[in-house]
C-alpha cells in the first residue's frame, strides 16, 4: 500500500496495490470452495415422519 | 445405579448384585462392568468380552439406520459433541443444515461426522430410493441412542446395527422421530 501528497499538503486518495500471489491465493481459495461442493444438496426439506421398517 | 454415586433420581446400589446388564457410558464403562461381572450395554463402538451391546450411541443409531437401506451413499451424523469436521460438505435436515464433516469409521463401518452447530443433532442415511434421517436434541438423542440398545441386548453379543429394525422400533417408541424424504 502507498500514499501520495502534493505539494499543498492535501493528501491524495490512497492507492491499493494487490501483489500477484495476493491475486493468486484468493482465486485458488475460490476454485477449492468450489471444487468441494456439496455432496447432497437438499434444496426443499420435504421430510415425512415414517416408522421403522 | 451403581456407586460411589449420589443420586437424587435413582437409587444408588453397592453392587450390581441380580442386574441383568449394566448400561454404561464412555471408555472406563468396560472395566467397570468386568469388576461387577454384569454384561455391558455401551456407546462405545468396540466389541469386547464383556459388552453385550456397543454402538449405543448418535453415531450407532445412524448406522441403524443405514443398515435398512439400499446402497447407501452417504452415512452421516452431526451432534454439538463432535468436533468439526474437514472433509467435505453434507447437507443435514433443518436446524442443523450444511455442515463440513469428517470421514472416518465407527465399530468398522464407514461414517461421516460434523460438529451441529446448535444444540440439535441429526442422523443421516441417503441411500438409492430414499434419504432417512432422525433429528433430536443433541442430549436427548445420545440417551436415547443408548436407552434402546437395552431392548436387543440377549446372550449373542452384538452392535446396535447388527439389530437395526427392533433397535429402530425401540428408539422410536422412546420418543425420537424418524422421517424419509
Amino acid at each position: 500500500m502507498t500514499s501520495c501528497h502534493v505539494g499543498d499538503g492535501r493528501r491524495l486518495p490512497t492507492v491499493k496495490r494487490f501483489s500477484p500471489l495476493l491475486i493468486l491465493a484468493a482465486a485458488a481459495a475460490v476454485l477449492a470452495m468450489l471444487w468441494r461442493g456439496e455432496d447432497e444438496a437438499l434444496p426443499t426439506e420435504t421430510w415425512e415422519p415414517v416408522d421403522p421398517s | 445405579m451403581i456407586g460411589p454415586a449420589r443420586s437424587k433420581s435413582f437409587r444408588v446400589l453397592d453392587s450390581a448384585k441380580g442386574c441383568d446388564f449394566l448400561i454404561g457410558t464412555g471408555p472406563k464403562a468396560p472395566t467397570r462392568a468386568r469388576e461387577l461381572g454384569v454384561p455391558l450395554v455401551w456407546d462405545g463402538e468396540e466389541q469386547m468380552p464383556e459388552i453385550a451391546v456397543w454402538g449405543g450411541s448418535p453415531q450407532g443409531l445412524t448406522l441403524a439406520l443405514a443398515s435398512r437401506e439400499a446402497d447407501p451413499r452417504l452415512v452421516a451424523v452431526a451432534h454439538p459433541d463432535f468436533e468439526e469436521g474437514s472433509d467435505h460438505q453434507a447437507r443435514f435436515p433443518d436446524p442443523v443444515g450444511q455442515l463440513v464433516v469428517v470421514d472416518g469409521t465407527y465399530g468398522g463401518q464407514r461414517l461421516a461426522e460434523a460438529a451441529s452447530p446448535n444444540e440439535f443433532a441429526a442422523a443421516l442415511a441417503i441411500g438409492a430410493d430414499r434419504r432417512v434421517t432422525v433429528v433430536d436434541h443433541g442430549a436427548f438423542m445420545s440417551g436415547i441412542a443408548l436407552a434402546a440398545a437395552v431392548e436387543i441386548a440377549d446372550d449373542n453379543p452384538k452392535a446396535v446395527w447388527d439389530d437395526a429394525l427392533p433397535y429402530l422400533r425401540a428408539a422410536t417408541l422412546m420418543g425420537l422421530v424418524m422421517a424419509e424424504d
